[in-house]
């Protein structure tokens, strides 16, 4: 999923000029548009957790103890 | 719907909406008539419906400017690209009464620029559905 900015002077993908967008564009359909100048990439969004972004609930190790691992810590 | 006058029609090609500079509009699906026509006492041919072919035939009005219609177009056909269409009546969501036919199609011929003196720049171009799915009408 990516975030873009319409430049066009007309609409796209029914987004209206100056409007932004969420979408997960083919690469292609991606470059033709940017390359016309339809749109702008504002933002490449990955899925995914960055280290230290999250945390278990209060207690939560405490009364899962078969886990026992702390939060992003990698299994055996 | 009802019965009603082709103004507000929504055309996008690879999607851009180039509704604006489209004014006619044409999207014909056509099956291959197959003969199967044997011996019988009245002479009558016998057909069977083959393989379907989807198109659709735009008219635009020609624009060179920088991301309009021969910026998009020309593109999709040097490149060959395959991209999707999107057709309604209107420009309204759709709807059982704004159905949108749809698909992915190829740009086999592109010709940018034709006419004659002080008349309007138009130009046609042809789409043809690009695989197996073929162009499909959607009320959904």
């Amino acid at each position: 999923m990516s975030r873009y900015l319409v430049t066009a002077p007309h609409p796209y993908r029914e987004h209206k000029p100056g409007d932004t967008f969420e979408a997960e564009l083919d690469l292609d359909v991606e470059q033709r548009a940017i390359r016309l100048g339809a749109i702008r990439l504002l933002e490449r969004c990955t899925t995914g957790l960055r280290p230290g972004s999250w945390q278990l609930p209060h207690g939560w190790i405490a009364s899962n103890p078969v886990s026992g691992r702390e939060p992003g810590e990698r299994s055996e | 719907m009802g019965k009603f006058l082709l103004d507000d029609c929504y055309v996008e090609i690879d999607g851009h909406d180039l509704s604006d500079h489209a004014f006619n509009i044409d999207t014909p699906s056509t099956r291959e008539r197959v003969d199967v026509s044997g011996f019988n006492p009245t002479g009558a041919k016998e057909f069977l419906a083959g393989q379907k072919e989807d198109q659709v035939t735009v008219q635009f009005l020609q624009d060179f400017d920088t991301g309009s219609v021969h910026d998009i177009l020309s593109s999709i056909f040097q490149n060959q690209a395959t991209v999707g269409i999107k057709v309604r009546p209107t420009s309204a969501a759709v709807s059982a009464q704004n159905p949108e036919l749809s698909g992915n199609v190829n740009l086999f011929e592109y010709n940018g620029l034709s006419g004659a003196l002080s008349q309007r720049s138009e130009m046609t171009v042809t789409f043809l559905a690009a695989d197996g799915d073929g162009l499909v009408w959607s009320d959904t």
